[in-house]
């Protein structure tokens, strides 16, 4: 969270370097040649147009990108697949529960995603599910419902 | 400077029952979640800002504080019992403070941390008091082609030093500020990259981008790598009063260590991007270099757990010194007490203290009373506290994302907001893994707007000639120091 090094970091090996500064180029070349032209509106009057500060940061991008290529370096996550798979797995299984909110609402779908988490994390203890599953979301819509008297899904 | 009559009646607000009730809330919440492996005091911000709505701005904002406040302390809670920091900056507490309660002395540890966090933070505050408003007269100063030159110069710290590599951090800020370009054009009113929804026109929500980026990821992150090896049991404690305390001549021993960490904690915590871990470690080295005590480091000297907790907590007032005097936030906590302001109607820069003098010292009292409050509630509530580090994983996490989710569904009203968070907790992911720093990114996106605002008068003041600039000594200066000190910083990497 702040200037300090990430204890689960391991340092760039030059090939994993150059690639990683090869995806930051082939960004900027999306950015510049596909992003930019198709969701901006080109003016060419003014000193600050819509496309000034995008392409300015597709262009920093690009030649830092560049130079990443030419000067490997750094540090990057260490990750295991299984536990990339299981990262993804997380963030679609939340996907799904947002849009299931949109459906059945808070004090249904969010029950469930505890639930499903927590079994995830491999907790098996009755008592602690409950908590994890009733009494946290339930607790949250009282707050939030009838105690700041706002609306959730 | 504002006039004295604005300046106490800042302080009278901030000493109502009212904001000391939301202060030692705000404490209680962040000891609690330092004290739990994994939840930061800056992810606990993060999710309470969307909670903070209906409060007035300077409880609010108190509130937050008094969360960033406790959790200073609160990570060094596991530290000291389990040698597992709550949160990074408490990684060098853990070196002494570990070993002092292995040997059944866990609550004099526990609560040297708390003094010295106490200490350093207060002396913090008091620099940042007296210096803010000095910075924020100079600051008002600079016209836009010198402010534009601040913020690149702000970048290029930033990028340098937060990370371990330039390059990536530069690509951090660009992407920031690209981020903070999805919006409608200020000048023509355009769309830009709004891909058919119109609540993009608007730009990113900032509190779905902030909580997305860094608690939903963290949290997604620890669901991805459970099961690793289970937490050492706590330590065991001596039952003598001795071994319980600190005595004032134990406390006045250490006051070398304090004041050492305090002087570092502040003057790294005034630059921007160097942040409170790096404070930590450096005090820990300067006094083990120059200190030697009668117990060797390492092996459970209360000046070890001086030093680090007086650094890393005296951090946190200073980071907002560049906040408060020219509206560069200096860390996360800082850009999301950024979106704090922002939510409640108030630009966070120099301005503040000519338009808001009274919120601001009100927020100087707040963090005063903070200071006392994380003392008091630190004290009575230590051994609660210990239960905390022992909450399974599996309430913790799935609680804390329907927290996000909740608290990101009233900030953006609606669910599309909730969605722009999962997607921010995705990019962050996959840049973590490339090593390319959030931080800097998130730094940069909060300041996207006001970048592009002071840009875009900057190149109308200077008529589009960069040759202009020679009429703007101050901006020429910032922005060679801005190209010096990258090239240094690139060399030393």
């Amino acid at each position: 969270m702040d200037g300090g090094r990430d204890p689960a970091a391991a340092s760039l090996s030059p090939a994993a370097g150059r690639l990683v500064g090869l995806a930051v180029l082939c960004l900027a070349g999306l950015l510049w040649f596909g992003l930019i032209p198709a969701q901006i509106e080109f003016y060419d009057q003014g000193f600050m147009r819509p496309q000034t500060l995008p392409l300015i940061c597709a262009g920093g991008i690009g030649i830092c990108g560049a130079l990443l290529v030419l000067f490997p370096g750094g540090q990057m996550g260490r990750s295991d697949p299984r536990e990339v798979l299981r990262g993804a797995g997380v963030l679609a299984l939340c996907s799904l529960a947002v849009w299931a909110m949109g459906y059945w609402g808070f004090l249904i779908v969010a029950p469930v995603l505890a639930l499903i988490l927590a079994l995830g994390l491999g907790e098996r203890r009755l008592f602690w599910l409950a908590i994890a599953t009733l009494a946290l979301p339930l607790a949250i819509w009282l707050v939030v419902e009838p105690l700041l008297g706002r609306a959730l899904p | 400077m504002p006039p004295i009559e604005t300046i106490l009646a800042g302080f009278a607000d901030a000493f109502t029952v009212l904001n000391l009730a939301f202060v030692i809330m705000g404490v209680a919440i962040g000891q609690f979640v330092g004290a739990i492996p994994g939840i930061g005091p800056v992810m606990a911000m993060a999710i309470a800002i969307p909670f903070t709505f209906s409060l007035s701005p300077l409880v609010a904002i108190s509130f937050l504080v008094g969360i960033n406040k406790g959790g200073l302390f609160g990570g060094a809670i596991p530290a000291v019992l389990i040698n597992t920091p709550g949160t990074p900056d408490a990684a060098a507490t853990a070196f002494d403070g570990y070993p002092l309660a292995a040997s059944g002395k866990p609550r004099k540890a526990a609560k040297m941390a708390l003094y010295a966090s106490v200490t350093g933070d207060t002396f913090s505050d008091l620099v940042l008091i007296v210096a803010s408003a000095p910075i924020a007269v100079l600051a008002l100063k600079l016209g836009p082609v010198e402010i534009c030159a601040v913020m690149i110069l702000a970048f290029a710290v930033i990028a340098g030093l937060v990370g371990d590599s330039l390059l990536k951090g530069l690509v951090a800020a660009f992407l920031g500020l690209l981020m903070s370009t999805i919006r409608l054009d200020p000048e023509q009113f355009s769309p830009r990259f709004d891909f058919g929804y119109f609540q993009l026109y608007d730009g990113l929500d900032l509190v779905a981008v902030a909580v997305g980026m860094l608690a939903v990821a963290e949290i997604v992150r620890r669901i991805a790598t459970a099961g690793g090896p289970p937490m050492p049991a706590a330590t065991p404690q001596i039952d003598t009063r001795a071994a319980k305390t600190v005595s004032w001549a134990e406390y006045w021993s250490c006051r070398g260590a304090m004041a050492r960490g305090a002087l570092i904690g502040t003057a790294l915590g005034a630059l921007p991007g160097i942040g409170s871990t790096a404070a930590a470690f450096m005090s820990y080295a300067a006094t083990k270099r120059t200190d030697p005590g009668g117990v060797p480091y390492g092996q459970g000297n209360l000046k070890g757990i001086a030093a680090t907790e007086s650094a890393n907590s005296a951090v946190m007032g200073a980071n907002l010194i560049p906040l408060l005097g020219i509206g560069i936030p200096g860390s996360v906590s800082a850009a999301l007490l950024i979106s704090a302001f922002v939510i409640h109607g108030i630009q966070p820069g120099p301005l503040l203290f000519r338009t808001q003098g009274e919120l601001i010292y009100g927020l100087f009292g707040a963090m005063l009373m903070a200071n006392l409050c994380n003392l008091l509630v630190g004290h009575l509530s230590l051994r609660a506290w210990t239960t905390a580090v022992k909450a399974p994983a599996s309430l913790i996490f799935p609680g804390a994302l329907i927290f996000c989710i909740a608290g990101v569904y009233l900030s953006s009203g609606g669910l599309f907001g909730v969605a722009v968070m999962f997607i921010s907790a995705a990019v962050s992911l996959v840049l973590t893994g490339a090593g390319i720093p959030v931080v800097v990114l998130l730094i940069a996106f909060f300041l996207g707007r006001r970048f592009e605002t002071a840009l875009s008068q900057s190149l109308s003041i200077l008529n589009g000639d960069p040759k202009n600039l020679v009429q703007h000594p101050v901006a020429l200066i910032l922005l060679a120091l801005s190209v010096v000190l990258a090239v240094w910083m690139a060399r030393r990497r």
